[in-house]
């Protein structure tokens, strides 16, 4: 029992280390410091094709958008950061 | 008639040129009035910069100075507890617990590589004055964890994260201090909040001082995955840098990766860990000469894993697994002065140095609409089963049990930033002593154990607020 737990939890970590992409990979990509603006500026960013070009995620899919705005707001100066060691 | 043309000529000419020259000047009149308009625009535009500048001086300045930004937090909780014994009697009074817990977070960007988390909580019962010794608030891991008669404020964390390689592909940090140790991973399901801790609340969840290396290989791997060692010596006892004792030493490794998969965020936690020289800590010393009762009584390995998955078309969910394995050193703790006619060890009674092993599971999911969430909860523990989770956030340290628990609840956002929450814990032990490392675990069943507590229940009402 204990071995197909671990197999699982091996196979769930493979997966998701194949298909896997958020918004923090995205951010360390594009050197964007979530704790520059408050969640609501970076609201307006992602509103604003000009300010996404000035960031260089312009050409993102829609899909990265959402995942690196969900992340920056989550992230924001102003949001509910959330807390672990070297994070 | 020539000289008449030309001198007719040479008037109209004449008279024409003034006229042009008159034009000329009006023109330029006009010109030079909106020129000076122009530089009296320009000079209170120049001025209302220059207004702005200091302005923005003072902004910038005040930013500059401002070097710790605060938040609060704050808990307001009702606990209406019931506990049936093992005899089957319960306790002739059990009035509701108030609580009010309070945390003053703390963090500031000090440069690109270096940054400073910090925490300071008070959790006080309310009314509570009097000194309750068995709530051992005064244990290092309890500190701002666990309630007590004092409105004192802990530092509950304060943690430096240094940046090692700023910049590289393969960031390094250390943090160092009072680690992010209590109120981690699922625990922040239940509180709608964000994750508030590095470790897996199953297995730990108090205050810890200690260093963690942690190596965010995000580059190799898809999502963000990050790999810690800690070590820390989080002092069980009730002496610390004893002359006769170790102290307690606890160093680990923790596999993490976050992602997104589908739009849902998923978190996997792998970790082993050793605890070396656990002390006993018996509660009092003894009552004759006063002498402290304390010894090294052994080790403790910790193994586990975990799975969370958010927001699935509004669900979420989560399952966790961990094994203990107490290894006794044969020390014993005489507590026959004590008036309990027994010695005990690290889960044993006997100057065994046999392994005692045990394992535990913590599953539950929450499904969110709107501003409302429902969730349930279910944990279970074997005989042997021990972690550390001294200073979980309900009252009866419901994931240290050895029996099962199981807890539902309803919760309404307030606004974003707060929330209320109704809940109902039921815990059934089958062994006795859940949450101690001290003594042999007996069976609730048994006749010496007919004074311990069979099932605790406990509806609870809280209100959250962090901003």
């Amino acid at each position: 029992m204990k071995k197909i737990y671990v197999g699982l939890l091996v196979l769930c970590f493979g997966v998701i280390s194949l298909f896997g992409a958020d918004g923090k990979a995205l951010a360390n990509k594009y050197k964007i410091s979530a704790s520059e603006k408050a969640g609501s500026q970076w609201n307006r960013v992602f509103d604003n094709e000009s300010k996404m070009a000035k960031l260089g995620i312009d050409k993102l899919s829609a899909d990265e958008k959402k995942a690196l705005e969900a992340y920056l707001v989550a992230h924001a100066a102003d949001s509910d950061a959330p807390a672990a060691a070297g994070m | 008639m020539n000289k008449k043309i030309i001198l007719s000529t040479a008037l109209v000419s004449t008279l024409f040129a003034i006229n042009l020259s008159a034009v000329s000047t009006e023109d330029r009149i006009t010109a030079l009035e909106n020129e000076i308009k122009a530089l009296k625009t320009g000079k209170a535009n120049s001025k209302m910069v220059n207004e702005m500048d200091e302005r923005l001086e003072t902004v910038e300045t005040r930013t500059i100075v401002d070097r710790i930004s605060l938040g609060l937090g704050m808990r307001v909780e009702m606990n209406n507890m019931s506990t049936t014994y093992a005899n089957g009697t319960s306790p002739a009074n059990e009035d509701p617990i108030f609580r009010t817990k309070l945390n003053l977070n703390m963090k500031s960007d000090i440069a690109d590589n270096l940054k400073f988390t910090g925490r300071l909580s008070s959790y006080k019962n309310w009314g509570d004055s009097n000194y309750d010794q068995m709530t051992m608030a005064n244990m290092d891991a309890k500190q701002g964890r666990t309630p007590d008669n004092s409105s004192a404020l802990y530092v509950e964390r304060a943690y430096l994260d240094w940046a090692l390689n700023n910049g590289s592909d393969y960031p390094m940090f250390l943090t160092i201090g009072r680690q992010p140790s209590s109120d981690g991973p699922s625990y922040q399901i239940k509180e709608g909040t964000t994750r508030k801790g590095t470790y897996d609340a199953l297995a730990f969840d108090g205050a810890a001082d200690g260093i963690v290396f942690t190596a965010n290989l995000d580059k190799a791997l898809p999502g963000t995955t990050s790999l810690r060692f800690a070590y820390g010596t989080p002092n069980n006892g009730s002496t610390y840098n004893s002359t006769t004792m170790k102290d307690t030493k606890v160093s680990g490794i923790f596999l993490d990766k976050t992602c997104s998969l589908l739009n849902a965020d998923h978190l996997i936690q792998i970790y082993a860990v050793n605890a070396k020289d656990l002390m006993a800590n018996p509660s009092l010393a003894n009552p004759t000469t006063g002498a402290s009762l304390d010894k090294n009584i052994g080790d403790l390995g910790l193994y586990g894993a975990m799975f969370e998955v958010q927001n699935v078309a509004g669900f979420d969910f989560f399952a966790h697994y961990a094994h203990s394995t107490a290894k006794p050193n044969g020390n014993t703790v005489d507590l026959s002065a004590m008036g309990y006619g027994t010695t005990e060890g690290l889960l044993s009674s006997s100057s065994t140095t046999s392994e005692a092993t045990g394992h535990a599971i913590w599953v539950g999911t929450q499904y969110s609409m709107a501003d409302w969430s429902v969730g349930a909860e279910y944990n279970q523990g074997s005989q042997n089963w021990f972690s550390f989770t001294f200073s979980p956030n309900d009252p009866i340290n419901k994931l240290a049990a050895r029996g099962d628990a199981k807890e539902v609840y309803v919760a309404k956002k307030i606004n974003k930033y707060a929330n209320i929450r109704l809940g109902y814990v039921d815990i059934n032990y089958d062994y006795t002593g859940s949450g101690s490392w001290l003594g042999a675990p007996m069976d609730i069943t048994n006749p010496f154990a007919a004074t311990q507590v069979k099932e605790s229940k406990n509806t609870y009402l809280t209100f959250n607020v962090l901003f």
